[in-house]
């Protein structure tokens, strides 16, 4: 028994690996500095796969989180994490109205789309985020942004929790895209 | 560590109980997180992983039980094969049960959570959301009409009335917002039913480009928190053609009855959904959630198994153990107490039997003991005595010998235990006369119980490495007896000496006193016969005289001879009193030899002597000259031919471990009868007409007297052969007693 169980997870588990993933990449960011306070801009490609698609499409809604890290770059130690933001949005069918609906869960509020190219390009821009006020940016040091969106497992239905755990350990795991904080 | 931790949860019930109370609660937790439970969903994936990490700790227990467990059977450890079965047995009782529990209740979940769904409720559910549809785009067209109403307002209105005449059209039209846009985007007017709000909810751009397209756009749109509004766009002529066309929104509420009935039909209708969507991970998830728990169940099951089988085969292991310390003789093994079961009550039993055991092996020992001590006592008084001690078994088996019998017998028989007597005269034949003495009286009396009947006592004669012996042997039967029969033991004394003194004793005796008695006469009668002849020849005539004289003469003649007869026999009677001094024997010899090649001018007298002939350490040179004269003068005398002829021979040898000087006489003559050869060296015994009959019986004396052996033999060629062998060590020889092996051809005669 314990084997059959154990063949039926590696089973799942390359069937998964095999499958169409999540893919999001960052494709452009950019920090700005507007009246003391350095905004984010950013253009994330969010390609959702079939798996994902077909559960927004049947009503589960998924929960999105970009994280959002500012790090102080230290030479001889190793770098200091100045601030950690995580932006949520949770998006979601309409049934009744046809629309996807987009919610960012920072602020609450909530839009929605006629369809899903729609609502995956408004979901993948970013502009004018607060990310750290000037005050708190040394002048003489160096820092870099970083940013990683990624699917909130924890935030799924738990009888899909174990198979996108299992996908989430065959594929690569979320990647940081850094680059320096403008000044 | 981690053996030693894997020791921990293999002992003692403790961790047993509280392992299957923590898995329990994590399944408890784990069933409910998957019936949906808010607070225990979102510990789903950490309660999973947990129970992953009890099923892979318990796998690895397990393991690691099967490892130990195989190990034992291969050194195969008391009770490894008992705790296998055991394990074996548990496991089969526990793990078929469950597994048919868990293929009904996968085939009830399975069947439950498909009757959840129904073709008809789903079908109802999506009737209920078209109507919902077809009731608000009933609506909706109608707020298009309305709306596309005042956009032909709008477009003849003047710029700066704007504001105003939106706000009187959204009054008008009972919209929540209605926002006028211009053709770049910007507002040109808002007018909403909360004052405070400033910014207006601004078409998209995915909707301005449908108005593009189509002229207008209508929708059903989740605003927010504040429910379902009706999002009416539609193009609005620009004042002046040049500044192109506007668009109008308006946002209509939808009414709170509908807004509320149209949510629950959404909810539900999502809900179902998503519900039917989530139909086979959440049997997958069931299973798996089902799964773990047989799967911790079967292997708490199975640890338990090792568990409990080893606890029931500890207290028997440690009993096998116990039997083979007491196998081993180890009778101070003591095990410990098992509680007061049937187990309990064995190791008690086996404690009071190895007790038992150990005071029977003290008495034992003490008995072996007493008996060691009473055989080194035996074996000292054996080795002791003078005479020989053989004991036998029933199956007339050498048991024991002393080291007088192996002196006596001349056979090593140290190493002859075990033996037959039978094998033992096959090695050494010269043992068969006492063979036979032993086997005649073996069968006898063995049912006697009287100790005459059991005893016997013989005269055996053997001619053994140190010639001829006279042995006389006592047996009697042993007490001990085996399939009827009975041991013996065999004491025999070596009386040749004793006899042989005594017949030399009775020689001696008859020698002195013919000596005494015949000598005494001889004197008178000689002088009377002398004084005869004095006294009457002279009167006598001549032919008288004649007869006279030859008469007298041979009274006297016969006188002397009887005199000089008288004179031998005294001489044999006489006790010796030797002188011992380094005697050369064969400078003896070559003296004895000249003297008779000049008296003896016709004999061939030979001597063939060895070079390296030793020089006889305590001898005495006037009695060996007599007994070389003796010999030579017998061999001279019993050849009847015109040449005789003498060879004598020397030859040093080593028999027994001793050196010994051999001297050899022979002759050509007819040799000895042989009835007479055993014979020869006793007095008055001769072939020869003339003689004494003593000369031999001297050289036999002269030889003993110099712990020397005589023997007689006739030569195969023909002539007779006497030989003499004398120890080099005289004074050794004394006291060891007469030790002198004869040749394979030599009859050895002794008194």
């Amino acid at each position: 028994l314990a084997l059959a169980v154990i063949v039926a997870i590696a089973t799942a588990a390359v069937q998964a690996r095999a499958a169409d993933v999540d893919r999001f990449q960052v494709t452009h960011a950019r920090t700005r500095l507007v009246d003391g306070v350095y905004l984010l801009d950013a253009r994330i490609d969010f390609h959702f796969s079939e798996e994902s698609r077909a559960a927004l499409d049947n009503g589960v809604p998924l929960t999105v989180l970009i994280d959002i890290d500012v790090i102080r770059v230290r030479d001889h130690l190793w770098d200091k994490e100045v601030t950690r933001m995580q932006a949520r949005y949770r998006i979601r069918t309409h049934p009744l109205s046809g629309r996807y609906l987009l919610a960012n869960l920072n602020s609450g509020q909530q839009r929605a789309y006629r369809d899903y190219a729609e609502m995956r390009a408004a979901l993948g821009r970013i502009s004018d985020f607060p990310m750290i006020d000037q005050a708190l940016v040394k002048s003489d040091a160096r820092y870099r942004v970083r940013l990683r969106p990624r699917l909130d497992i924890e935030a799924l239905p738990s009888p899909l929790r174990p198979l996108a755990y299992l996908r989430s350990l065959w594929r690569s795991p979320n990647k940081w895209s850094e680059w320096p904080l403008e000044r | 560590m981690a053996a030693r931790t894997l020791r921990y949860l293999n002992r003692g019930g403790g961790p047993i109980v509280v392992v299957v109370l923590l898995v329990l609660a994590s399944l408890t937790l784990v069933s409910k997180a998957t019936h949906g439970s808010t607070r225990f969903s979102e510990l789903y994936s950490l309660l999973l992983v947990v129970n992953l990490l009890a099923l892979l700790t318990l796998a690895g227990l397990i393991l690691w039980n099967l490892v130990r467990l195989l190990r034992q059977v291969r050194r195969r450890r008391a009770g490894a094969l008992l705790t296998v079965r055991m394990v074996t047995i548990f496991v089969l009782l526990s793990v078929t049960p469950v597994l048919v529990i868990y293929y009904f209740s996968l085939e009830f979940l399975h069947r439950g959570i498909d009757s959840w769904f129904d073709v008809r409720v789903e079908r109802a559910l999506n009737d209920s959301l078209e109507l919902s549809r077809a009731a608000l785009g009933l609506r909706m067209r109608e707020l298009l009409k309305q709306t596309e109403v005042i956009g032909s307002d709008l477009s003849i209105a003047a710029h700066d009335k704007l504001a105003n005449m939106v706000e009187d059209a959204r009054r008008r039209s009972g919209a929540t917002e209605l926002t006028l846009v211009g053709p770049k985007g910007n507002i040109l007017a808002t007018a909403n039913v909360d004052p405070a709000t400033i910014v207006p909810d601004r078409p998209n751009d995915a909707i301005l480009l449908q108005l593009r397209r189509s002229g207008s756009y209508i929708g059903l749109d989740p605003v927010g928190d504040a429910g379902l509004y009706v999002r009416v766009v539609v193009k609005v002529a620009a004042d002046i053609p040049s500044r192109g066309s506007r668009a109008l929104q308006a946002l209509y509420p939808v009414t709170k009855r509908i807004n509320e009935l149209a949510d629950n039909v959404q909810a539900a209708f999502a809900k179902y959904r998503e519900l039917a969507y989530l139909r086979e991970p959440l049997k997958t998830s069931f299973t798996l959630t089902l799964s773990l728990v047989l799967l911790l169940s079967l292997l708490t099951s199975v640890w338990a198994a090792f568990f409990s089988a080893r606890r029931l085969v500890a207290p028997l292991r440690n009993l096998a153990k116990g039997t083979r310390a007491v196998a081993a003789g180890d009778f101070d093994t003591r095990l410990r107490g098992s509680g007061s079961d049937d187990v309990g009550f064995l190791v008690d039993s086996f404690n009071r039997m190895t007790g038992e055991l150990g005071r029977a092996r003290e008495e034992m020992h003490r008995s072996q003991a007493q008996l060691e001590s009473q055989r080194a006592y035996l074996d000292t008084v054996l080795s002791r005595l003078s005479s020989g001690v053989l004991t036998l078994d029933p199956a007339a088996r050498l048991v024991t010998a002393n080291d007088a019998a192996e002196t006596i017998l001349g056979v090593p028989l140290a190493t002859a235990q075990g033996m037959t007597l039978a094998a033992l005269c096959d090695a050494h034949p010269h043992l068969a006369p006492i063979n036979a003495q032993v086997m005649s009286n073996f069968g006898r009396g063995s049912d006697a119980t009287e100790p005459d009947q059991r005893d016997w006592r013989a005269q055996t004669v053997i001619s053994g490495p140190r010639g001829r012996q006279v042995l006389m042997c006592s047996g009697t039967l042993l007490p001990d007896t085996q399939h009827g029969r009975a041991g013996q033991v065999v004491v025999f004394d070596d009386v040749t000496t004793l006899i042989d003194a005594q017949r030399n004793a009775a020689w001696s005796e008859v020698a002195r006193r013919l000596a005494h008695e015949i000598k005494n006469p001889l004197t008178p009668i000689q002088l009377s016969a002398e004084r005869l002849r004095y006294k009457y020849m002279r009167r006598l005539d001549a032919g008288d005289e004649q007869t006279f004289d030859r008469l007298t003469r041979t009274i006297v003649q016969q006188v002397e001879a009887m005199k000089s007869m008288v004179n031998a026999f005294s001489d044999y009677a006489r006790s010796p009193h030797m002188r011992h001094e380094p005697v050369d024997l064969n400078a003896l010899i070559v003296d004895i030899v000249e003297l008779y090649r000049a008296s003896h001018t016709e004999a061939r007298i030979s001597a063939t002597l060895d070079p390296e002939l030793k020089r006889l350490s305590a001898a005495d040179p006037d009695r060996l000259r007599q007994l070389l004269h003796n010999l030579v003068k017998n061999a001279l005398e019993a050849q009847d031919l015109k040449v005789p002829e003498v060879r004598i021979i020397t030859r040093a040898l080593t028999d027994t471990g001793r050196r010994f000087i051999e001297l050899s006489v022979s002759d050509c003559g007819p040799g000895f009868d042989r009835e007479m050869i055993e014979r020869v060296f006793e007095p008055y015994v001769t072939s020869k007409r003339k003689g004494t009959g003593l000369g031999l019986a001297i050289v036999r004396k002269i030889a003993e007297e110099h712990s020397g052996a005589v023997g007689a033999r006739n030569l195969p060629e023909g002539g007779a052969c006497i030989t003499v062998r004398l120890p080099c060590d005289v004074a050794g020889a004394r006291d060891e007693g007469d030790v002198i092996a004869a040749g394979d051809d030599t009859r050895e005669v002794a008194g």
